[in-house]
């Protein structure tokens, strides 16, 4: 019982940066930017992040500056994808390039070889009450404290996208630009703010990840996740709920992978095992299929008549 | 009179997106310099020292060679297969499997003949990665899911792969302290000269690649089709074409051609296989074809930039310290500038055509 608890509880940890970046890529592509450019914002955040850490000694310091720095990189993005109307993709993965090499390079040159410190992460925090729950209290509420923040986090970016006026704008920028600037919709400025925004929440999941889970720096940390981030918006529809259920197969799927090594009878691979989140994100993808329509100017420029 | 008119502006606006890919280079070097300069490493030695490590001996130049080699091969089949309206991402994966392709065939069958052994071996490759991107294809034909993120992900699951076969079902009977495969023997291996720094034939069937995609390209008739379908999908519909056809074929060639790449790079550096033989060369490969303007005749020139940038870069690792990774912020900062340069052309002609007519 206690281990089928700790697996699930695992399972929620590891989920909450791909939840955070998925959030972040409803943002965008509600707004129709292609949000390919979450992992430079995510790893990015992780770099500042832990180099916040390192100099300060205190967690939510760091983390509030891997999210602004998320933030950072993704103002950056917009002004390429958003303003002058390049390649969304492409432009996505070169700016993923320019901070793999950036961080790479920095990493290198400060620390050597010697790579960058291991420091303690924040330890867990039960909620009195709630955590008391027969099964669901340890699985849920027996957490670090960010990952609260995170459960916050999904209703609200929920409320935000459906229910607000704000959010409504969003939506109509991403489905009819023209219709949207016809009434008095700034498009351009619309999209250039939920990609900043989408690249907080990206900047958070490296964040957390960084601070909360790995505990230092190493060159291209963040590997698929940001990936499973944008799978996930699109599996859950790019409502934030649908994707942090998405964002938990993914958290199961990676727990599955550290724990069942850990087993005595199965006999498994390192590298198969590893292969476990990539080929739930490829069952993910095929699952969804044709069921899910993205926003109609998803990836599409608009230019001011 | 209007006509010629506007066939110079049209022309001048396409020397302006040519040099963008000239000047994106230029600019990405600049930021990776001034980034080394903020550090202490002097501008000027950087480029001395880098041109020298790319060109400056024998050894040098059969080393950018031997890396050109596969840029050429995936640059040129990715160049056609985007223009085919496809956005494969997957060329590391399918480079990876290529190899393996190519490492079962010389493992299956050891005692062949040279002429016999490395066509096959190759053709392997090329037939097992064709297989692995037919995957996304079929994904997006009849299941309608966009090949961006399918052929992402299977790249890792390729690599994945690869490390796995290595360790088990083909790992190394003789000795395992580090996990390869067996020796393929000397059958397998392309023709390779050892005073210039170990230069392989890869390179002549490289070039015989560049060429064919060209003629490909501009003079045979399916490479006219694919370039309507990449020009307008909805107009090459009306002509008769099928855009849908025109993107499979286009994935297909592309992921046997990684895999014909993988198989050139296993059989002229190596003679077994280890788990990250061909790191990176997926990657860059992509970016060959993004530098070279999505067209077969620049893939060359920007192939064979890419492998000296590569070697350079190796080099100055061991000599000035300078940290490899650097060559990623280059490849982000060009691609940053090429699809600027793409979409200045694209949607602020307007704004350019004024400087334009007054440079003619």
């Amino acid at each position: 019982m206690t281990s089928i608890v700790l697996y699930f509880n695992s399972a929620i940890t590891l989920a909450v940066p791909i939840l955070l970046v998925a959030i972040g890529v409803c943002y965008s592509e509600k707004s129709g930017v292609y949000a390919m450019n979450s992992d430079s914002s995510m790893l990015g955040s992780c770099f500042i992040s832990v180099a916040i850490m390192l100099g300060t000694g205190n967690a939510v310091l760091a983390i509030l500056g891997g999210v602004l720095a998320g933030g950072i990189i993704a103002a950056l993005f917009s002004i390429f994808a958003v303003r002058i109307g390049a390649n969304q993709c492409l432009i996505g993965l070169a700016f993923n390039f320019t901070v793999m090499g950036l961080t790479s390079s920095l990493l290198r040159l400060f620390w050597n070889t010697g790579g960058i410190p291991q420091f303690a992460q924040p330890g867990r925090v039960a909620i009195p009450l709630l955590s008391q729950i027969p099964v669901i209290g340890a699985i849920l509420f027996n957490q670090p404290v960010m990952i609260y923040l995170v459960y916050i986090m999904v209703p609200v970016s929920w409320w935000v996208l459906f229910k607000s006026t704000w959010g409504l704008q969003i939506r109509a920028v991403g489905e009819n630009p023209s219709c949207a600037d016809s009434v008095g919709i700034r498009v351009i400025r619309t999209r250039t703010i939920a990609v900043i925004v989408g690249g907080l929440f990206s900047g958070c999941g490296g964040a957390i990840l960084a601070v909360q889970q790995v505990g230092t720096f190493t060159e291209e940390m963040t590997g698929a996740r940001a990936w499973m981030g944008i799978i996930s918006a699109y599996f859950g529809g790019w409502s934030p709920i649908g994707s942090a259920g998405a964002a938990l197969v993914f958290g199961l799927a990676e727990s599955l992978e550290k724990r069942i090594q850990l087993l005595p009878f199965i006999n498994l691979s390192s590298y198969v095992v590893q292969m476990f989140p990539y080929i739930a994100a490829l069952i993910v993808i095929v699952l969804t299929g044709r069921n899910r329509r993205h926003p109609a100017a998803m990836a599409k420029y608009y230019q001011k008549q | 009179m209007n006509d010629t008119k506007k066939l110079n502006s049209a022309t001048v606006i396409q020397t302006i997106f040519r040099l963008s890919s000239v000047i994106g280079a230029i600019i990405g070097l600049l930021i990776a310099a001034l980034f080394l300069t903020l550090l202490g490493i002097n501008t000027i030695e950087f480029f001395v020292e880098l041109v020298k490590g790319a060109l400056g001996s024998p050894k040098a130049i059969g080393n950018t060679l031997n890396r050109a080699a596969p840029y050429m091969i995936v640059g040129a089949a990715t160049a056609i297969a985007y223009e085919c309206g496809s956005m494969n991402m997957g060329q590391e994966g399918q480079v990876f499997m290529g190899g393996l392709g190519a490492a079962l065939v010389a493992l299956a069958c050891p005692g062949l003949p040279k002429p016999l052994a490395i066509p096959l071996a190759l053709l392997g490759g090329m037939l097992l990665a064709a297989l692995y991107i037919a995957i996304p294809v079929i994904f997006r034909l009849y299941k309608g899911i966009n090949e961006v993120l399918t052929t992402l992900i299977m790249n890792y699951v390729a690599t994945l792969i690869v490390s796995a076969m290595v360790i088990g079902p083909i790992a190394c009977t003789t000795s395992s302290s580090y996990p390869r495969t067996d020796e393929f023997g000397a059958a397998y291996m392309l023709t390779n000269w050892r005073d210039i720094g170990h230069l392989h034939t890869g390179i002549f069937i490289a070039v015989a690649v560049v060429i064919l995609a060209i003629y490909f390209f501009y003079v045979h008739p399916a490479g006219l089709k694919a370039r309507a379908v990449g020009f307008s999908p909805m107009a090459s519909r009306t002509a008769g074409i099928s855009p849908t056809k025109v993107f499979a074929l286009g994935m297909l060639m592309n992921g046997a051609f990684c895999g014909l790449a993988g198989g050139v790079e296993l059989l002229g550096r190596y003679n077994n296989l280890r788990g990250s033989y061909a790191d990176g060369i997926g990657w860059d490969s992509l970016i060959v074809a993004l530098l070279s303007g999505l067209d077969p005749k620049g893939v060359l020139p920007a192939a064979l930039f890419f492998g000296g940038l590569y070697t350079g870069i190796s080099t100055l690792q061991r000599t000035l310290g300078v940290p490899s990774a650097l060559l990623s912020l280059i490849k982000g900062c060009i691609v940053i500038f090429v699809m600027t340069g793409t979409a200045i052309q694209k949607y602020h002609q307007a704004k350019l055509k004024k400087p334009a007519k007054k440079e003619a």
